[in-house]
């Protein structure tokens, strides 16, 4: 149908009928309650308005009239050439200030060699409690929407990060889960300058009760160009901590 | 007036000087930096409007958009562009002055509060307008301010997951998150624009648009700049780069170098703490000031006059409440009350030719009545002798009460709009002195907003109460001056004597 009517065939004609149906409808009762007035006033309205600015402009006439014949200076009467000069001066001097300070100084936001390492994890601690097959008993005493087979402790373990950077520990963290009851994910986000050179990181994660060997392990030898962003994170669809 | 600010007062004045030769006093920029902050806004508005015509809201789409907007049509696009940027620098310029001046002057305090209080959510909506703003060219400045942007927010940790996680590489930004950035650069103006809206609300006809004069200059300005020295990106954001030089808009990025120095929560703690000790600025301490002005039921006929007058809407009309045969009467609201006495220069119940022992008008100040001006300015007038001047001031111009010497006798009121006209003509009247010199704040200046502009406006026969036509205006000199003005004073104090020696040697 779209082709038929000469409509780009990936644009839906079903966008255009409402507009079609509605659009006429809406703007009619616009029309009629009040547009028509504000597109084409009644002769009446106009000449009222016309009255009304004139009255107006009478009025600050005889303000200024009366104003002068009292002997004040009318303020905004004319300036003289000098002052004008004096005001395109004024705007030269703020156009420079506003030209100047919107784009200067320059600020070196990282030094030349350098290159930036953000560590950002996200990813859920293991429950503080394995889940647990309820019984028949258990079953019974619970209300029967409420009636899970499996029942599991919401509470999570907080993640430990301990990163190394050519042997050294450059940081090391705990990361609380978040949520109130301490079930959702834990994030970690540090950032950490170093020289662009080769460099070996030895990141290490904890996920569980944080004690004995790492959960996870990344060792990996880097050379980073100056200005480049090493981004280590955690897939959580492979489960293993990654290096981009 | 405080004294730590008298120095810093002083310098604005002088300024204000300066500026007040170019422009005169009705365009001086210094003293429409509150007006020209509302129309920079809407340049901004219109101007965004337009590049937002033009704009790709995808992530993709959005740097060579705004390329577009910039080279191709640069006599448009271009031009619309570097006036939204520029616009928004200068409001971010014309606040500070606002505020800075506001503060120096002491109008935050007191009834003021609301307006000054109302003013801190204004700066950091302005930049969180400026800010965002600046992320949509989504070059690499853009990408800089985005990702300090949200490490700053990170840092509260309202968030489940890090929002800077966003920006760690190109796949994480998506178009879903890039709108969400431009719909906040849509809304943040429009709620800037209503509290803009609240900020002026319980001031007294406010005055929300410049003079045209300096309008028209300003967006000149604004346009020749535009073509001079048009807005350019940077280099397209590329989230695998650290940034490196950047050319910071300082008006707006000021804080993320310091960001970068100092970390998000010192960050936080300044920010926070210069907020809140602002906001809390009119109650440290508060303002004392002298007792509100008092309504006298059976001198007040609920003529509105008061009303019309007061510059800080401390006056209601309110139904009569004593059985007079009058249909509504005056009621003071202490609490917006500043005593300027302007009520009582509007009363027509207020004039000193009046034997009565008790002088009592419509609406008097307690601590400085109608019965005690009338005796001030007896005394003054005493003290000038029948060919001196008498000099009315206030309280915050020029002192007129150093002038006393042979043939000049100044008395100072909390502002020059309390003095009703007819003590001009009770002044100059057959017991009186030779000559009324009126002086009080600077032009557009007043402390008291509109207590010179009524003073005229009476003196012209343009506002009730007038002053009689049978006074000679010949002798009524009338000087606004600021208090740097004390010689500027004394000149016309002398060219108006020589006025009117001439006109006592003439015999009229």
């Amino acid at each position: 149908m779209n082709e038929l009517l000469g409509i780009d065939p990936d644009f839906p004609i079903f966008y255009i009928i409402p507009v079609l149906v509605f659009g006429p409808i809406f703007f009619t009762i616009l029309y009629q309650f009040g547009l028509k007035n504000i597109i084409n006033p009644p002769e009446a309205d106009r000449a009222y308005r016309r009255d009304l600015k004139r009255q107006e402009t009478d009025l600050k006439d005889e303000r200024r009239e009366k104003l002068k014949n009292a002997g004040f200076a009318v303020l905004d009467t004319k300036k003289s050439p000098a002052q004008y000069v004096g005001q395109a001066v004024t705007y030269i001097l703020f156009a420079l200030a506003l030209a100047v300070l919107s784009r200067s100084p320059v600020y070196q936001a990282r030094s030349p060699e350098m290159a930036e390492i953000r560590l950002s994890l996200t990813h859920p601690g293991r429950h503080k409690a394995d889940c647990h097959k309820r019984s028949r008993e258990e079953l019974q005493k619970l209300a029967a929407n409420m009636r899970a087979p499996v029942s599991c402790a919401r509470g999570r373990w907080p993640l430990v990060v301990k990163m190394d950077m050519d042997g050294k520990t450059v940081f090391e963290g705990i990361a609380q889960p978040a949520g109130l009851s301490n079930d959702g994910h834990s994030s970690f986000y540090e950032k950490f300058t170093v020289t662009g050179q080769p460099h070996t990181f030895t990141v290490q994660l904890w996920d569980g009760d944080g004690t004995g060997a790492p959960d996870y392990r990344l060792e990996k030898n880097v050379t980073l160009p100056p200005g480049q962003v090493l981004v280590i994170g955690f897939d959580n669809a492979s489960q293993r901590l990654t290096l981009q | 007036m405080s004294d730590f600010r008298r120095p810093l007062q002083d310098g604005f004045m002088y300024a204000e000087a300066v500026f007040d030769r170019p422009f005169g006093p009705a365009w001086n920029p210094l003293r429409q930096m509150g007006t020209l902050t509302f129309f920079y806004f809407w340049i901004v508005a219109i101007s965004g409007i337009y590049v937002y015509i033009l704009f790709d809201t995808t992530v993709g789409g959005a740097y060579n958009s705004v390329e577009y907007i910039t080279n191709q049509q640069w006599y448009l696009g271009g031009v619309m562009r570097s006036l939204h940027r520029y616009a928004s620098d200068a409001m971010v310029m014309s606040m500070v002055l606002h505020l800075s001046r506001e503060f120096i002057f002491d109008r935050y305090r007191d009834v003021r509060w609301f307006t000054w209080f109302t003013g801190v959510p204004l700066i950091w909506f302005l930049f969180v307008c400026g800010v965002s703003g600046y992320w949509l060219v989504w070059d690499m400045l853009a990408q800089y301010v985005a990702i300090g942007s949200m490490e700053w927010l990170d840092w509260l940790g309202i968030f489940g997951e890090p929002v800077a996680n966003n920006f760690l590489k190109p796949e994480n930004l998506t178009d879903r998150f890039f709108t969400l950035m431009v719909f906040m650069h849509i809304f943040a103006p429009l709620i800037l624009l209503f509290i803009m809206w609240i900020h002026v609300m319980r001031v007294s006809q406010p005055k929300i648009n410049p003079p045209r004069g300096l309008a028209l200059g300003s967006l000149g300005m604004f346009l020749v700049l535009a073509f001079v020295s048009p807005a350019t990106s940077h280099a397209p954001a590329d989230l695998q780069q650290v940034p490196g030089s950047l050319n910071l808009d300082w008006f707006y990025m000021f804080l993320y170098p310091v960001f970068d120095e100092w970390g998000a929560a010192p960050l936080w703690i300044l920010a926070v703490g210069v907020s809140v000790m602002v906001a809390a600025m009119p109650w440290m301490p508060p303002l004392k000031r002298p007792k509100p002005a008092q309504v006298y039921l059976d001198k007040c006929n609920g003529c509105t006059r008061c009303f019309e007058d007061c510059p800080f809407g401390a006056i209601t009309m309110a139904p009569r409440s004593d059985g007079r045969p009058f249909e509504r009467e005056a009621v003071v609201a202490a609490d917006l009350c500043t005593s300027c006495g302007i009520c009582v220069g509007s009363c027509p119940v207020s004039t000193p030719f009046r034997s009565s022992e008790k002088l009592v008008t419509g609406i008097d100040l307690p601590d400085l009545n109608l019965k005690r001006l009338r005796h001030k300015t007896q005394q003054a007038i005493e003290d000038a002798g029948s060919s001196g001047i008498v000099v009315f001031g206030c309280d915050y111009g020029v002192d007129v009460k150093g002038l006393d010497g042979p043939g000049v006798q100044g008395l100072s009121l909390p502002c020059i709009g309390m003095l009703p006209p007819s003590f001009i003509d009770y002044t100059l009247g057959r017991d009186g002195v030779d000559g009324v010199l009126i002086t009080g704040c600077k032009e557009c200046e007043c402390f008291s907003r509109l207590g010179n502009r009524w003073t005229i406006e009476r003196i012209a026969g343009l506002r009730d109460p007038y002053l009689r036509k049978r006074v000679d205006r010949r002798r009524l000199d009338v000087f606004w001056a600021s208090r740097i003005d004390g010689d500027n004073l004394k000149n016309e104090i002398s060219k108006f004597r020589e006025t009117l020696d001439e006109i006592d040697g003439d015999g009229s």
